[in-house]
């Protein structure tokens, strides 16, 4: 049992060690980033989706439900994305 | 604060009320299509309701809170970051193209786009996790259960030192399994100990000989409390009257029999009862907490005074380096860009509601609105784990945070009706996991494989027996979920394995024309494959692969990286599918 124990032990350390290095670069890289460009990234993904939903065609966010009444979603889709980005602004 | 009779009464009229609802509801049941899909009748608002309270059932009330407990509001990213916006790129692009080509189940879809190994592989793992998941969810939904009626085993433990609880607790290893009650000097002790009717009493030496119990009661000294003690101490201890088991299988019934007579239209309908008695029944603990507290500077300032356990609670971006499983990169990547999109638009739990609305405005409109309703949700789930920290620092299992705020702050009578509202809210999340698993395993493997030319109303018949099946199984699957620290990880861990492939295989199905059913195969396989090697090493490793204590975002987007390379490259290798196969499929050949 201690033999397949220790194999388990040398065989996840073979393939650990495979990508230990790479991913202690790209950790470092990761760490090199300041807090404040962190919480920019994702703000800016929100004002991509924001940016996205302005400029979805029409008819693709003005839909007749099948009680026959109209919705339009951008707003709607605007304002959850809108109150995010304040709440990632506030803490 | 113990529950009185009129809490009792209300949560027993509660749990009868939503089976007797969903029994109503699925009367006129009368083929799979009722079953699975709801006769495709569901309106807009109804989805959007039952996608929250599914998405915040038995994980998020226990182990979302239980989790901002330990970590603070960095829980709040996985509504705020991985539901809001990707509840709004799905609601536009994944969501109608699912709709409109009338499909079932995800797998279906997956495999009219491709081939139909990739839709069996993609049912049998999503019917295998889904089963696994539900005995996860089914276990959160005992304990809550169990601790909201006061059914949980009891030890009492005499000591002044916050140090010895601490050993106790590790020393017997049960806390998972029995609630502990702590007392010191000033304490009505003997009271207490004759009227909670503990199980086991351990008793300081400093108080020989002051303390009585007509149960096992035992002396000890400090010095002696170890792993061995602890061990001697529980084979003392009466037997439990009531055990976790119990109430799971008392939910599995309950749950089991309405899911079962009314399919997806009961689910919906009893989850849009469970929403709004469960956010009222919870943002009213977050006002009433914070109020208890002093008001939010008083609860802001107890926080800060806990030093450095609770230092970043009120941050949403960690460090990479931080002590805690939600790292800013493993929340962006893993959770932002894999394991959000995943499961809002490659989970059948999810989607199977918008494949059951009324028409593809609905299905749209459910999602934006469902987004809406998820900004609340870590007001209403993660900021109350603050809460009950500020309220009591002491709790020694996290997971109970939450219920034991709850039954600290409020009176009898409000108390019934918020635990059935919470209960109510478990039980959505299961009621969910099980429609959804029949789904696949009917119309994926059974009609696939044993009856091509099954008829609807044999469907039926077939859908309700594998409920009554997977409901079993997840029974099965419930006693393994308690050696988990935190069930809200253990979740995401058993998710993340297939989270990454499957959405690198619908994302590129969906958008590049170019993408074949091969790729396909040999992406989800390798990403599956991949994801599991990750978790493996890291468990094995003489040091461990990754530094953050639970991986599962960080395997989730390596998973997902390496599936959309191997997808492209295969693809590129393969003969592209042919046109006609592609249409209503791929955007651009609608």
């Amino acid at each position: 049992m201690n033999n397949i124990l220790l194999s388990a032990t040398a065989w996840a350390d073979a393939i650990a060690n495979l990508f230990r290095g790479m991913g202690d670069v790209m950790r470092g890289w990761m760490l090199a980033i300041p807090m404040s460009v962190a919480k920019g990234v994702f703000i800016a993904y929100f004002l991509l989706l924001i940016y996205w939903i302005i400029k979805l065609p029409e008819n693709e966010v003005t839909l007749s439900l099948s009680s026959g009444k109209m919705i339009k979603l951008r707003p709607y889709a605007l304002f959850s994305l809108i109150t995010t980005v304040v709440i990632y602004l506030v803490f | 604060m113990v529950l009185g009779g009129i809490d009792y009464f209300i949560i027993i009229f509660y749990l009868i009320g939503t089976v007797l609802l969903g029994i109503y509801i699925g009367r006129k049941m009368k083929s799979g299509q009722d079953y699975f899909l709801a006769g495709r009748s569901l309106p807009w608002w109804a989805i959007g309701m039952s996608l929250v309270v599914t998405d915040i059932g038995a994980t998020d009330m226990v182990g979302i809170a239980g989790a901002a407990y330990l970590y603070g509001i960095v829980l709040g990213n996985y509504d705020w970051l991985g539901s809001v916006p990707v509840m709004v790129v799905g609601a536009f692009l994944f969501i109608p193209m699912f709709w409109r080509s009338k499909v079932s189940t995800i797998p279906e879809w997956l495999g009219a786009r491709y081939n139909d190994s990739v839709r069996t592989i993609s049912a049998v793992i999503w019917g295998v996790v889904t089963a696994f998941g539900l005995g996860v969810t089914l276990y959160a939904t005992a304990l809550m259960f169990n601790l909201l009626l006061d059914l949980n085993p009891k030890v009492i433990v005499v000591t002044e030192s916050q140090e010895v609880r601490k050993k106790v607790v590790v020393a017997t290893a049960a806390g998972k399994t029995h609630d502990f009650i702590f007392l010191q000097e000033g304490d009505p002790i003997q009271s207490v100990i004759d009227s909670k009717d503990p199980n086991l009493v351990l008793v300081d030496l400093k108080w020989k000989g002051s303390v009585t119990s007509k149960n096992p009661i035992s002396l000890f000294h400090v010095d002696e409390v170890n792993a061995n003690w602890g061990q001697t101490m529980m084979d003392k201890a009466r037997p439990p009257t009531w055990t976790l088991m119990y109430s799971i299988i008392i939910m599995s019934i309950l749950i089991g029999t309405y899911t079962l007579f009314g399919g997806l239209k009961a689910v919906v309908y009893t989850d849009v009862l469970q929403c709004v008695v469960m956010l009222g029944g919870s943002l009213f603990v977050l006002f009433f907490g914070i109020y208890k507290l002093g008001g939010i500077g008083e609860f802001v300032a107890i926080i800060q005074s806990l030093g450095d356990r609770a230092e970043n609670h009120f941050e949403l971006v960690l460090p990479v380096d931080t002590a805690t499983p939600h790292p800013w990169s493993g929340i962006f990547l893993g959770l932002g860009l894999v394991l959000a999109n995943a499961y809002w638009f490659g989970n059948q739990n999810m989607v199977q509601r918008t494949l059951g609305a009324k028409s593809e405005a609905d299905a749209k409109a459910s999602y934006v609105f469902g987004s809406i309703l998820k900004i609340l949700i870590p007001f209403a789930m993660v900021i109350p784990g603050i809460i009950a920290l500020a309220h009591n620092p002491n709790i020694t299992d996290a997971d109970k945070a939450m219920a034991t705020l709850v039954k600290d702050i409020l009176p009898t009578g409000l108390l019934g009706i918020f635990f059935a509202a919470f209960l109510a809210g478990l039980m959505s999340s299961v009621d969910s996991a099980l429609n959804s698993g029949a789904t696949i395993w009917t119309k994926d493997v059974y009609q696939k494989f044993v009856k091509p030319d099954a008829t609807d109303e044999h469907l039926l018949e077939v859908g309700r027996w594998i409920t009554a099946a997977m409901l079993g199984i997840a029974i099965f699957f419930a006693q393994f979920a308690a050696r988990f620290e935190s069930i809200y990880d253990l979740s995401q861990t058993i998710l993340s394995f297939f989270q990454g492939p499957s959405l690198a295989i619908i994302v590129l199905g969906m958008l590049w024309k170019r993408a074949t059913g091969k790729a396909a195969l040999i992406s989800l396989l390798s990403g599956v494959m991949f994801a599991g090697t990750l978790m493996w090493v890291n468990s094995n490793a003489s040091v461990p692969l990754f530094k953050v204590s639970e991986p599962f975002l960080y395997v989730a987007w390596w998973s997902f990286v390496l599936s959309v390379v191997i997808i492209i490259i295969v693809s590129l290798m393969t003969p592209p599918e042919p046109e006609s196969k592609l249409k209503g499929l791929v955007y651009r050949y609608e």
